[in-house]
């Protein structure tokens, strides 16, 4: 498989991701617009000093009485050319009001993909190399326990255990308020307030990617060419992880690019109850907000963010399976 | 001298939804270091599963009883760590080649390599030279850019020489070789018994080939095993039961047998097929097939017995054979089917 072929075949789907992009970018405008409530919500409410005049003068300003399709295409044209606007309630440009948000949401989701993959491999691998042993059934039906269970009652019950009962760990914010940390004490005091955040994210995929492992290694174990492998004398465990496990994988990481998204989504639960500075906080603020600029933005980044995870799962997939080429 | 393998009373049953299925029923097979031993019989015989049962390869649910000896030491008993050992340097197996015998996500070189590697140490290096070494002594063409290609790449023929490199890389004493030409054309089949027949010679290792096949087996083999529904009914030297086979069914399987010197001629099958192994058998099983069958074949089962020197059946009228059947014009040994020589 030559590089020029991956290139080749990375460009084609980018361009192919053009009109997809545009049609989401379509479906997401429309979409807010018809939700109930406006930007001016509150100022249109009885109890407010705020005069039609002014909400009048203001809905002019942000350009909120064009037509659709002219507010459309100004927004649009606005995100070709790097404006993405302002966000309505602070003003700031809205990618730099994202951008801000952006690390703890990645940092979030990154920690929780990494580790849910980690679990999920170990579980599952041992699972289903010990089918239907003890062990076996307790993975099983834990991850059915973790797939079922919602994530804003785990965090709360989190939160009350190990915050309020046993007061371990903090129960909101980034860093501690209190202390000043600086260097590698900062490090760690943001670790502890992510603890929580992370295992209330990871849950989700954790549960789902374990189920996936052990599932796809259970049919890799009946192939003939593990039995070829132990027919030659290798021990149990290289047979498992040497040529069971790269095959058993190929699937699962399809799924586990895939969850980035999803986790991605999880995050705007997590932030919330965690009260940590993020996109997914800033998207419910923005949401009760009416912040259109800024609900825009992140919406069209998530939508790109699923193309890539799409592109991404792809392109790994030909990488693990030799058998796949790009066409 | 104590046999390189001495298989003693083996049965294999499994549970089947029918009830238990009796795959191998009470076999005994002996191979003597650097013999080549054929194990002939229709799908179903119980063949394979014993290949794979030496092996420790069998799926968990079997219940095996019986002893499988391998220079002295009996294999159902022995730690299955120890046992697994044994295989790549002592007993390797070459497997019919399907699209999932090799593991498609690895180059042929790594997945010989690592067996060498496992059992002799040394090098990465090292072990790749091996692996080449070993692909190139099986006939794979231009090895040194082919070891890092990946089983897809290769024709089945290619595939089936790569099996046979993998399984003789840390020179077993024991090969036993599960139809490996069944799926490849004549020509490459051929040359596969030709390889097997030159690297045996080379290294002196001993082989035993199951098969549907007798024509594979004549240049071959020493001697042969015929299997029916679990059980041996005929064994002796190649030659001898070539000559003069003293069991109906291996006559039969003589007979469906395109020969060279018979062009033109119709071959014969055997009529009907296996019995259900799950229902018990009182007499013979090929019984319902065989027209040579009396009453008494239907009531006992005959058990192998020796009718000449190293040469036994499982027949009653084992004897009565060589001379051929008495016409009977009501039941006719063999009927003739419309199956055209090739």
């Amino acid at each position: 498989m030559g590089h020029r072929a991956v290139t080749a075949y990375v460009i084609r789907r980018c361009l192919q991701a053009i009109p997809l992009l545009l049609g989401i970018s379509v479906i997401i405008f429309v979409l807010l617009q018809m939700t109930p409530g406006g930007p001016m919500a509150a100022g249109e409410g009885a109890a407010t000093q705020v005069s039609p005049e002014q909400i009048a003068r203001l809905r002019g300003r942000y350009g909120l009485d064009d037509p659709l399709v002219v507010q459309y295409f100004n927004w649009l044209g606005g995100v070709l050319t790097g404006d993405w606007g302002s966000s309505f309630d602070t003003g700031r440009p809205v990618l730099e009001a994202i951008g801000a948000r952006v690390p703890v949401t990645l940092q979030l989701t990154v920690v929780a993909l990494v580790l849910s993959v980690l679990i999920a491999v170990v579980v599952g691998v041992f699972a289903a190399s010990r089918q239907n042993s003890l062990v076996d059934h307790a993975a099983t039906g834990a991850s059915f326990i973790g797939l079922s269970t919602p994530s804003f009652w785990f965090g709360i019950m989190l939160l009350y255990v190990f915050s309020f009962q046993l007061r371990l760990l903090p129960s909101s914010g980034l860093t501690d308020l209190r202390a000043r940390h600086t260097g590698f004490a900062a490090v760690l005091d943001q670790a502890e307030h992510l603890i929580l955040p992370v295992a209330v994210l990871s849950l989700m995929s954790v549960a789902s990617l374990t189920r996936y492992v052990r599932s796809s290694m259970i049919d890799v174990l009946g192939q003939d060419y593990l039995r070829t492998a132990r027919g030659s004398g290798l021990p149990e465990r290289t047979v498992v992880l040497r040529h069971g496990l790269p095959n058993a994988a190929i699937p699962v990481v399809t799924v586990a690019v895939l969850a980035l998204p999803e986790l991605f989504l999880g995050a705007v639960i997590t932030e919330t109850i965690f009260g940590l500075p993020g996109m997914g906080r800033l998207f419910v603020e923005s949401a009760d907000l009416r912040d259109y600029p800024v609900l825009l933005g992140i919406l069209l980044i998530a939508a790109v963010l699923v193309v890539v995870s799409n592109l991404l799962a792809d392109v790994l997939y030909g990488r693990l399976d030799p058998r796949i080429t790009y066409v | 001298m104590t046999p390189l393998l001495d298989i003693t009373d083996l049965s294999i049953r499994f549970r089947t939804d029918d009830g238990e299925l009796r795959a191998v029923d009470g076999v005994s097979l002996q191979v003597a270091e650097g013999e080549v031993l054929g194990v002939v019989g229709e799908s179903g015989s119980g063949k394979s599963v014993t290949a794979l049962t030496v092996m420790g390869l069998l799926a968990g649910d079997a219940a095996v009883t019986g002893q499988v000896r391998y220079r002295g030491a009996d294999l159902l008993t022995m730690d299955p760590t120890k046992r697994r050992a044994l295989c790549g340097p002592e007993l390797a197996m070459v497997y019919q080649d399907s699209m999932a015998v090799l593991n498609p996500t690895m180059t042929v070189g790594r997945q010989i390599a690592m067996v060498v590697r496992h059992h002799r140490g040394g090098t990465k290096k090292a072990a790749m030279e091996r692996a080449a070494e070993m692909l190139d002594l099986v006939g794979i063409p231009d090895v040194r850019a082919r070891v890092a290609d990946y089983p897809h790449q290769f024709s089945g023929g290619q595939r089936q020489r790569i099996l046979i490199a993998l399984a003789l890389c840390c020179e077993p004493r024991l090969l036993i070789a599960d139809e490996p030409t069944t799926a490849l054309d004549v020509t490459v089949q051929a040359q596969i018994v030709e390889l097997v027949r030159k690297l045996r010679s080379e290294l002196g290792m001993a082989v035993v080939w199951v098969t549907h096949d007798l024509g594979v087996l004549a240049g071959l083999a020493d001697s042969v095993a015929v299997m029916y529904a679990g059980r041996v009914v005929e064994r002796g030297p190649v030659d001898t039961i070539y000559a003069g086979p003293r069991h109906p069914y291996t006559e039969g399987l003589l007979r469906s047998l395109p020969r060279l010197d018979a062009a033109g001629e119709r071959l014969t099958a055997i009529p009907g097929g296996l019995p259900d192994l799950t229902q018990p058998i009182p007499g013979c099983a090929f019984s319902p097939r065989c027209g040579w069958s009396t009453e008494h074949c239907t009531e006992e089962r005959p058990d192998l017995h020796e009718i000449e020197t190293l040469h036994a059946s499982a027949c009653f009228r084992a004897a009565e054979l060589p001379a051929g059947l008495p016409a009977d014009p009501d039941e006719p040994a063999v009927r003739p089917v419309e199956v055209m020589h090739r």
